[in-house]
């Protein structure tokens, strides 16, 4: 008599199109505020106002608006 | 000095804490709050507007009108990362709220222990993350017990000690959270909430002008760099937060759902509600940045503060050169951002301890449960959070990078929740148990060695211990899983052999 068995690596994931994108923003949004890429903004710079490691924290609030309006608009859950 | 100058300040902060106890104690309404669903969830009445401001103003607390400025004026822009990582923890809400949601719904799962040991069939893995969940929710709550302490002693020129300011406002905290539980939380947080948004934008405006003279802020940046380059970048001015450092910190804040979290989803009305809120709560965190140029400014322009903890040093500096009505205000905004903070803090701990820890022991009824929690809160508030506050263990910000090492460790658990099926409660148990233990030793013995967070140090050990160990054990049966995972992943799930 056959058994089943549990497969190991049936995870959910992204499965569409739509859904790899928005993973893919995700992801990347957050490597562009670490190491290496904060590197870039760690510099004692002031640019139209406000140092650039500032900018880089307004830019993370900016991004994740943006994401997650774009996901919520496609139904990527 | 005339009485109103000295003491307006005092007064209106302490007006306000009246205010927000009114609204709290009326927030219950019709609610029977004896019925644990209706203390602990509000009885899934929360709109969209409540939860944004439950979730906004919750989020932003002491830390950000006390511990960011004190940390950038101590040491510069490395305080922006708390700004980073509650960006990007709202990306883990998101994804992870509407299905708490749909959980709480269906299941009636109330708390992410009680959906942790649901999902792994294991009371002991409930009764587990309950106790870290509550010690790390416990632990945050202390940031801001401090927090309030350090107004009315600041506002009342020292008159009023800290523990006594401490215990003034929890015994506050206390009045209007176990008449109306989380609806109160909701409503005064929606007050509170407007009130930070305004004053952190107007206090900004008024230190800067009375540092410079005018508005301009490129002018104030332009003097901090000719005299103080090491504030503009990391590892900062006392050399201590390396990129490597703020990367670890960021990543392990990403990784941390807190149990609030689980207690606010699924206190919403449903899944769609549990999701549109995170569209616009990041717009909530714009108010740190003007508080953390307030402590760059300081830098140069109050030379003079001697308090005995940079925390004040905002506080301080407006009291000192601000109109008095002001400083009140500010003082009662950061007394906003603590309550807003503490109050859901010492709500989910005391739920999560009665319900994930003594009710699976004592084997409570639904009814004999409600009235414990809320005399839980009394002992939770006055004999465990008071008395450690009253310690005064660390710099609001250290305390809550311990905190979170701890609660990112239940990340593996979640992921188990609800992206892999195959975990088990065995993998579970042990990579939490290896992972706490890691955290525990990478704060006390050694901490967070080479720069990395201690808690990026335990996930790097709970990990593998988590997959490895669930790979060879058994998993939870097909009945639990349907209950967590959708159709096409079960359908896909099983093979003959």
């Amino acid at each position: 008599m056959k058994e089943k068995k549990m497969k190991n690596w049936v995870i959910v994931r992204p499965r569409k199109p739509k859904e790899w994108i928005i993973f893919i923003l995700m992801v990347g949004s957050i490597l562009l505020t670490i190491s290496p890429i904060v590197n870039v903004f760690n510099k004692p710079i002031v640019f139209l106002g406000l140092p650039l490691m500032f900018w880089l924290a307004i830019g993370a609030l900016i991004i994740v608006i943006i994401v997650l309006n774009i996901a919520y608009r496609w139904g990527v859950h | 000095m005339t009485f109103i100058s000295a003491w307006g300040p005092f007064i209106i902060t302490i007006l306000y804490t009246i205010t927000a106890c009114i609204l709290g104690y009326s927030a219950k309404g019709k609610l029977d709050m004896d019925k644990m669903e209706n203390w602990s969830s509000s009885g899934n009445t929360m709109g969209v507007i409540v939860m944004i401001f439950l979730t906004g103003a919750g989020n932003v607390s002491s830390y950000t009108f006390l511990g960011a400025p004190g940390w950038g004026y101590s040491r510069g822009v490395a305080c922006l990362y708390v700004v980073v990582y509650m960006a990007f923890i709202v990306y883990a809400c998101y994804l992870m709220s509407p299905r708490v949601t749909r959980l709480a719904l269906k299941s009636g799962y109330r708390t992410q222990a009680e959906g942790i040991g649901a999902r792994f069939e294991s009371p002991f893995l409930r009764i587990l993350c309950g106790i870290v969940g509550a010690f790390a929710v416990i632990g945050n709550s202390l940031v801001q017990v401090i927090g309030s302490g350090n107004i009315l002693n600041v506002m009342s020129h020292g008159a009023i000690p800290l523990w006594l300011g401490e215990l003034i406002i929890v015994s506050a905290i206390a009045f209007y959270v176990y008449k109306s539980g989380l609806r109160a939380i909701g409503w005064t947080n929606v007050l509170q909430g407007v009130m930070m948004f305004c004053l952190s934008i107007l206090v900004g405006l008024f230190v800067v002008y009375t540092a410079i003279g005018n508005l301009n802020i490129a002018e104030a940046f332009k003097t901090l760099q000719e005299t103080s380059p090491q504030y503009l970048t990391l590892p900062g001015a006392m050399n201590n937060f390396p990129p490597i450092y703020w990367t670890t910190s960021i990543l392990i804040s990403v990784f941390s759902f807190w149990p609030q979290f689980w207690v606010w989803a699924a206190g919403a009305k449903d899944e769609d509600t549990a999701r549109r809120q995170y569209l616009y709560v990041p717009i909530f965190y714009f108010v740190m940045i003007p508080m953390m140029i307030v402590g760059l400014v300081c830098v140069f322009a109050y030379t003079e503060f001697s308090g005995d903890s940079t925390d004040q040093v905002a506080l301080q500096y407006c009291l000192d050169k601000l109109p008095w009505w002001m400083a009140g205000l500010l003082g009662a905004g950061i007394l906003a951002a603590s309550q807003s903070s503490a109050e859901p803090q010492f709500h989910t701990s005391t739920f999560t301890i009665t319900h994930d820890v003594i009710t699976p022991i004592a084997k409570l009824s639904p009814e004999k449960e409600g009235r414990l929690q809320r005399k839980l809160l009394l002992i939770v508030i006055f004999f465990i959070a008071f008395p450690l506050s009253v310690t005064n263990p660390g710099e609001l910000v250290n305390i809550l990078l311990v905190c979170y090492g701890f609660i990112g460790q239940l990340f593996p658990c979640m992921l188990g929740v609800l992206c892999w099926p195959r975990a088990t409660k065995t993998g579970a148990i042990a990579g939490l148990a290896a992972g706490v233990l890691v955290v525990a030793l990478f704060n006390i013995v050694w901490p967070n060695p080479l720069y990395v967070h201690a808690g990026i140090w335990g996930l790097l050990v709970n990990l593998p211990v988590f997959i490895v160990v669930s790979l060879f054990t058994k998993p939870a049966s097909e009945e639990t899983l349907r209950k967590f995972f959708p159709d096409y992943i079960m359908d896909q799930l099983y093979e003959e052999v």
